[in-house]
């Protein structure tokens, strides 16, 4: 019996820990390409963007979203609030000492960054 | 006398900035900024002789009204359709002026959204929500989102 609800935990475990493991991946590129966006990174930012996106970010543009960025205060992490798993869109809630700004990233087929929009406030 | 000269200065002058050979663009964002400088002063100038014309229009109108008024009160019937109908025209011009000024503005407007655009900023207005309080439900929120590509 006990053997039972043993490899029955294992199990649930193992399940959970992959679930974790998938989820937690948007949220690292999400991770990184707002760190890079806050810290004027311009190469961090387009590093893990597919090739349509990247020809739409300038220095301009990367260095208004940083000074909008460091207006809400120090950067202190991002978690994940909404995922719409078909369209591969997630949404996260960014953390900063002075408020919350929303992050939107939308991933395509291989995986890469094919859209990342910010709007200032926390999700709704 | 004066104001006109000036109005012809500003353009003169305007139009001799804007036919200034540019520097080569690089991205950081000075080049767009001068854009938006040039394109701001160029639509200013126009701006400042259509309020002018707007004016003078104006107060053409507000002379004509007053004659018509002392001619009516002269009862000087043809005298007073006659400033009657000068007073029209002038606030017809004053008219046109306006609807140049709203296309002037409107113009500056979607350029101003151009340059917005190419910096990675997008504007959307948002509607309240049937369960929005009554005082908000008539007011459409916009909202500023930065970044890259469409969600």
């Amino acid at each position: 019996m006990n053997k039972l609800l043993f490899s029955t935990l294992f199990v649930v475990s193992l399940a959970l820990a992959a679930c974790g493991t998938g989820g937690g991946n948007e949220q690292k590129l999400a991770d990184q390409v707002t760190r890079a966006v806050y810290n004027n990174d311009m190469a961090g930012v387009t590093a893990s963007m597919d090739s349509s996106l990247q020809p739409q970010v300038t220095r301009a543009s990367v260095g208004t979203l940083s000074d909008e960025m460091h207006s809400f205060g120090t950067y202190q992490g991002l978690t994940e609030t909404g995922t719409d798993i078909p369209a591969h869109r997630y949404t996260f809630d960014a953390k900063f000492d002075k408020g919350d700004m929303t992050v939107q990233m939308r991933l395509d087929p291989d995986g890469k960054i094919a859209a990342y929009r910010v709007t200032p406030g926390a999700p709704h | 006398m004066k104001i006109k000269s000036f109005i012809a200065m500003s353009l003169i002058a305007a139009i001799l900035v804007s036919l200034t050979p540019a520097p080569r663009a690089f991205a950081d964002g000075a080049a767009s900024t001068r854009n938006i400088l040039l394109g701001v002063g160029a639509a200013a100038a126009t701006l400042i002789i259509i309020n002018h014309n707007k004016k003078v229009h104006q107060k053409y109108a507000e002379d004509a009204q007053a004659q018509a008024a002392l001619a009516s009160q002269r009862d000087d019937a043809r005298t007073a359709y006659k400033a009657e109908v000068r007073a029209y025209d002038n606030q017809v011009a004053v008219s046109n002026e306006l609807k140049k000024e709203v296309s002037v503005k409107d113009s500056m407007i979607s350029q101003l959204r151009g340059q917005l655009a190419q910096m990675g900023v997008q504007t959307q207005i948002v509607k309240p929500g049937p369960k929005s309080a009554p005082a908000l439900a008539a007011h459409s929120v916009q909202i500023v989102s930065y970044g890259w590509g469409t969600l």
